[in-house]
């Protein structure tokens, strides 16, 4: 009886430690996302921002821009791009100075998690 | 019908142009009182207890002045100054295309010796060298490479598309007292307002070697945005593999 007893105490321990090192990473990457990305995207991704509206920025959740690859999105992360897009100019910096492969990654999960 | 288009096209850049050309005309007026306190040449005045102005993006000028007025950002000295009645919308954005393109060099340009002395007083008066700061500019570079760069640019040149002003060859005591500003939370209000939260794990010695950087650079050419500290070329758009 102790032992089980034990070992579901330990279990939910430690279950509990990895739960709370996820909600970490992901309170960073929220941040990230918030303060790398929110003057566009606008820190809840529908790009309703005074920078995001005249570029004509999709909703990050809609199904249109969740149809774009992890590679896709990973280049625009890391290489940016100017470009137009029914006649309105777009611009996105890139973050390879200033985000590692993990974060892009994460920040990649992160715009995953949003869809509808 | 496509040449009456590009005739369209043509006038309004002709227009836009000469409309411009009237903006900085009338913004030099309006300038007038401001130099009381910022300098002939918006080059900042007091050791940098008021800041450089020239050369820095309309859209950070515009906003900066709209806080002014909206009284979001504090700035007892410029209180009168920015009054609606003082700078109506149109004053601010004559004053601001007049200021963006003022050029301050860091070196005497080459001015023949025969140049009459105004000439050359008029150049000399425009060099803008600011105070160097002591501190660990390698340290300081780094963090502004990873934490800064996207926004302000990666010399810190300042950049329009994210109404971020320069901050190299601003006056670095201007700054530090900006850095506490926004650190007290004085500053930049709102949730939404670009910096905030990008102080945070930023220390006051952290920001000193920013400064140590940033003031150790003030007479280079700004780096290209696409490249890296590796030298590796990331432009924008890479060019196509070839085989
Ligand atoms: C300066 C403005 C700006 C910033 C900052 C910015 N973006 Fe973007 N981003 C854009 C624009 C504009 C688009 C195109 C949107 C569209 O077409 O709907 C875009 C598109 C994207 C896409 C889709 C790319 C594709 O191929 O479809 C992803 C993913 C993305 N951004 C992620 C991010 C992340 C993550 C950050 C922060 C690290 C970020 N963006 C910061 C402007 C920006
Ligand atoms: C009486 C002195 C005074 C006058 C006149 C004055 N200013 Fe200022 N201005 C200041 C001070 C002081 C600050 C810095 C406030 C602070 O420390 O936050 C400042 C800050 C600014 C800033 C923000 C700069 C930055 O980098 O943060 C702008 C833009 C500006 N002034 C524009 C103007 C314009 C345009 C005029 C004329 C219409 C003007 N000022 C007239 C004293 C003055
Ligand atoms: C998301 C974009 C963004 C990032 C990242 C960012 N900034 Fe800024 N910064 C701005 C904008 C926009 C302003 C102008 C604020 C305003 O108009 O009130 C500003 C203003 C400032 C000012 C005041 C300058 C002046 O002349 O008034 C300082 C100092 C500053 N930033 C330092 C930093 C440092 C140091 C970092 C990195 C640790 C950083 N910023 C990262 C967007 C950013």
């Amino acid at each position: 009886m102790t032992t089980p007893r034990r070992f579901t105490l330990a279990l939910s321990l430690l279950l509990a430690t990895a739960s709370l090192a996820d909600e970490k990473a992901d309170k960073a990457t929220d941040k990230t996302f918030r303060i790398k990305c929110g003057q566009c995207h606008g820190k809840d991704g529908k790009g309703q921002t005074k920078k995001g509206a005249p570029m004509g920025m999709r909703d990050m959740a809609s199904a249109d821009f969740q149809a774009g690859s992890d590679d896709d999105w990973r280049k625009a992360i890391v290489d940016g791009f100017k470009r137009e897009k029914d006649g309105k100019p777009q611009e996105m910096d890139g973050f390879r100075e200033e985000l590692d492969d993990a974060q892009v990654d994460a920040l990649i999960r992160y715009v995953r998690a949003l869809k509808k | 019908m496509a040449m009456s288009g590009t005739w369209t096209a043509l006038a309004c850049l002709v227009v836009s142009s000469a409309a411009w050309a009237q903006n900085v005309a009338d913004g030099r007026d309006v300038y007038g009182p401001c130099a009381a306190c910022h300098g002939q040449h918006a080059e900042g005045g007091k050791g940098g207890e008021y800041p450089r102005l020239a050369g820095q993006p309309v859209s950070f000028l515009l906003n900066s002045l709209k806080q002014f007025q909206d009284r979001q950002r504090l700035n007892l000295p410029m209180f009168p100054y920015a009054e609606p009645r003082e700078l109506s919308e149109q004053d601010m954005r004559d004053v601001a295309a007049f200021i963006t393109a003022i050029e301050l060099p860091t070196k005497m340009p080459p001015i023949s010796p025969d140049a009459p002395a105004l000439e050359r007083l008029l150049a000399a008066e425009r060099v803008l060298v600011v105070p160097k700061v002591k501190g660990d500019a390698e340290k300081g570079k780094a963090l502004f490479r990873k934490n800064c760069g996207s926004c302000h640019g990666r010399s810190a040149q300042g950049k329009a598309s994210r109404d971020a002003p320069r901050l190299v060859g601003q006056y670095p005591n201007y700054l530090e007292r900006q850095f506490a500003a926004f650190k007290k939370g004085e500053r930049a209000g709102g949730e939404d307002h670009p910096m905030n939260g990008v102080l945070d794990e930023v220390s006051p010695a952290d920001f000193t070697d920013v400064l140590a950087w940033l003031t150790s650079i003030q007479d280079q050419a700004p780096e290209p945005e696409g490249s890296t500290d590796a030298g590796v070329a990331a432009p924008v758009t890479p060019p196509e593999k070839k085989p």
